[in-house]
């Protein structure tokens, strides 16, 4: 267990306050998730021994890594964790070799050759040893990186937004390959990101932050779907999270049940069968039963449970065989005098359906 | 051509440059990373001997390091003798006068080291001495070789704090710009004429030497691939 409670001030600009307890043993992973500028890189590199709290407090399980009232710091080579920089920070003028070994120079050489070759090869670096980063791909650089923290057998693995720089596709493949390394190495890891579907796909736990403080935590599914309040609703933007379970395949389109309701959605490119079934509230359009025809390929007739009206927007929660959310204008909803009990037909496209996969 | 003088001359240069590596080094690293607010009175003071005329450190150097003065005093009851007109006195003006050449390159090429680099390193378990021959030293080279040299070079160039602090000893105090000067004022033009050639041609050839290297030590890994 982590738990840190952290203050930091930045000359009066920007301040963080943050309490969080977070579960890291072996194989969880921690989200931080928030916006950009909520605090969460400097959170990570509180805990990394980067950056000293104004005030506060951190603690590993029994061992204490900084008490700033007890005036206990300890320094970031003694803490034992593994960082993944961003932008990956290798040593230019080192080899990938030079790189992953640069940590476990204490080791006996023959010691320290094998660990290096042990870890390019279940990293696919082999054929790259020699090279300098520069020479490598994004990809390489990311997993020379990686074999670089894990090389010293760290503790805990914290990861700043390692797939910002990732497009669509890979980001899938990559975040999918960093979950079972995680796993194969047996390491917990903090992972810090602005997207909700790294926090599905990878997180055990979440922890909200928005200028500076936490909104709400917990697992993923549940923080993204129940919100505390709407300004964790606002950064989170997915409504419906749900699970499910493929069924077959129909022309570049997927089947899924999801509860006692068969939706469709576009193809995965990878090939889970269990999926994260996440829907946008804004995307699910309602219309009375009467009406049909469009180009929507989910058309699913259910019930309203309740309707909260939040400003500008009116979020209709239903139930469609299983729990589905819908945001539509204040007038809309008068307009289909939505009311709890009221029959109802949620339509949205296959492409509205984003698919996570289910560990 | 006098060739006392300029062997003076080099001992000088190698001995000042080489004191200017090991004092200047910690002085340039402190400059790079330290967030002291009073930072900026420290980079005056070593920027000061670029501004001052030789004359002005000379006499001050001249002056403290004289009998009457504790550092003067202190030293002649530890050695024996006195500083002043002694190689060692020497020594000691040329190393203040080169400072900021010695220690602004080195500041510069610490500086330009991405400081993410350094935390990799902490966080890596290697401490900020490690850190420092393992990740700052290898990419500051450039910065390390133009200091040493610049120092080197002018130290060798520098006339008026010799005069000043060191005099016109033959063999011990008398470099190769005092003995152009010497050679002038006996109207010797031949000789000064030659010996400042010498001068002018070592000169430019260390200077080649240093923007050649400049350009090789950006480092073997620029010149592997191109970054993708």
């Amino acid at each position: 267990m982590l738990r840190a409670r952290i203050e930091k001030d930045f000359d009066g600009r920007f301040s963080v306050e943050a309490s969080l307890d977070l579960e890291v043993e072996s194989p969880r992973v921690a989200v931080l998730f928030g916006p950009s500028g909520a605090g969460k890189t400097t959170v990570l590199r509180c805990i990394a021994g980067l950056e000293r709290p104004t005030n506060g407090r951190i603690a590993f399980g029994s061992e204490i890594w900084c008490d700033i009232a007890a005036g206990h710091w300890l320094p970031p080579q003694s803490r034992r964790v593994g960082f993944l920089f961003q932008d990956y920070a290798l040593f230019p003028h080192l080899s990938v070799a030079g790189n992953i070994g640069y940590g476990i120079r204490d080791a006996p050489g023959r010691e320290r050759r094998a660990r290096v070759g042990d870890l390019a090869r279940r990293l696919g670096l082999e054929s790259v040893l020699d090279r300098y980063p520069a020479a490598l791909s994004g990809g390489q650089r990311q997993r020379a990186a990686l074999a670089r923290a894990l090389a010293r057998r760290p503790r805990l693995l914290l990861l700043d937004e390692p797939f910002a720089a990732l497009d669509g596709g890979t980001r899938d493949a990559v975040r999918a390959y960093l979950a079972e390394l995680l796993s194969e190495f047996r390491v917990p890891a903090i992972l810090v990101t602005h997207d909700w579907s790294d926090a599905l796909a990878l997180g055990h736990s979440m922890v909200v932050l928005k200028d500076g403080r936490v909104l709400q935590s917990g697992p993923p599914p549940e923080v993204l779907t129940r919100p505390a309040g709407t300004e964790a609703a606002s950064i989170a933007g997915v409504e419906t999270v749900q699970p499910g379970v493929r069924t077959g395949t129909a022309g570049g389109a997927v089947r899924l049940r999801v509860g006692s309701a068969e939706i469709v959605a576009v193809e995965p490119e990878t090939g889970d069968a269990g999926f994260w079934v996440c829907i946008r509230g804004e995307d699910v359009m309602l219309e009375t039963s009467a009406a049909s025809g469009g180009s929507a390929r989910n058309r699913l007739d259910g019930e309203v449970r309740d309707v909260v009206p939040k400003g500008p927007v009116t979020q209709v929660r239903l139930d469609v065989g299983f729990p589905l959310t819908a945001l539509v204008t204040r007038q809309s909803a008068l307009d289909l005098g939505l009311r709890p009990g009221s029959r109802i037909r949620a339509v949205f496209k296959a492409s509205s359906v984003h698919l996570i996969p289910r560990r | 051509m006098n060739w006392t003088a300029l062997a003076t001359s080099f001992r000088l240069a190698a001995v000042t440059s080489l004191i200017l590596l090991v004092v200047g080094v910690p002085i340039a690293y402190w400059l790079a990373y330290s967030n002291r607010r009073w930072k900026f009175l420290v980079e005056a003071i070593v920027a000061l001997p670029l501004v001052l005329p030789p004359t002005v450190l000379g006499f001050y150097v001249l002056v403290a390091m004289g009998p009457r003065s504790p550092i003067g005093a202190w030293y002649e009851t530890l050695v024996g003798r006195g500083l002043p007109f002694s190689f060692e006195g020497l020594v000691v003006a040329s190393t203040l006068y080169s400072f900021p050449f010695a220690v602004q390159p080195v500041v510069a090429a610490f500086g330009g080291v991405d400081r993410r680099l350094l935390e990799a390193s902490w966080l890596l378990g290697v401490s900020r001495l490690g850190t420092f021959f393992r990740v700052i030293a290898p990419q500051s080279a450039a910065g390390l070789l133009t200091g040493l040299v610049l120092s080197f070079a002018h130290t060798l160039g520098e006339f008026g704090v010799v005069l000043m602090v060191g005099g016109n000893i033959e063999g011990v105090t008398r470099t190769v710009s005092v003995d152009i000067y010497e050679d002038v004022q006996i109207l010797d033009y031949g000789s000064a004429n030659l010996t400042a050639g010498v001068l002018l041609v070592f000169s430019f050839l260390v200077l080649s030497i240093v923007y050649a290297l400049n350009r090789r030590f950006r480092g073997p890994w620029m010149l592997t691939g191109p970054a993708r």
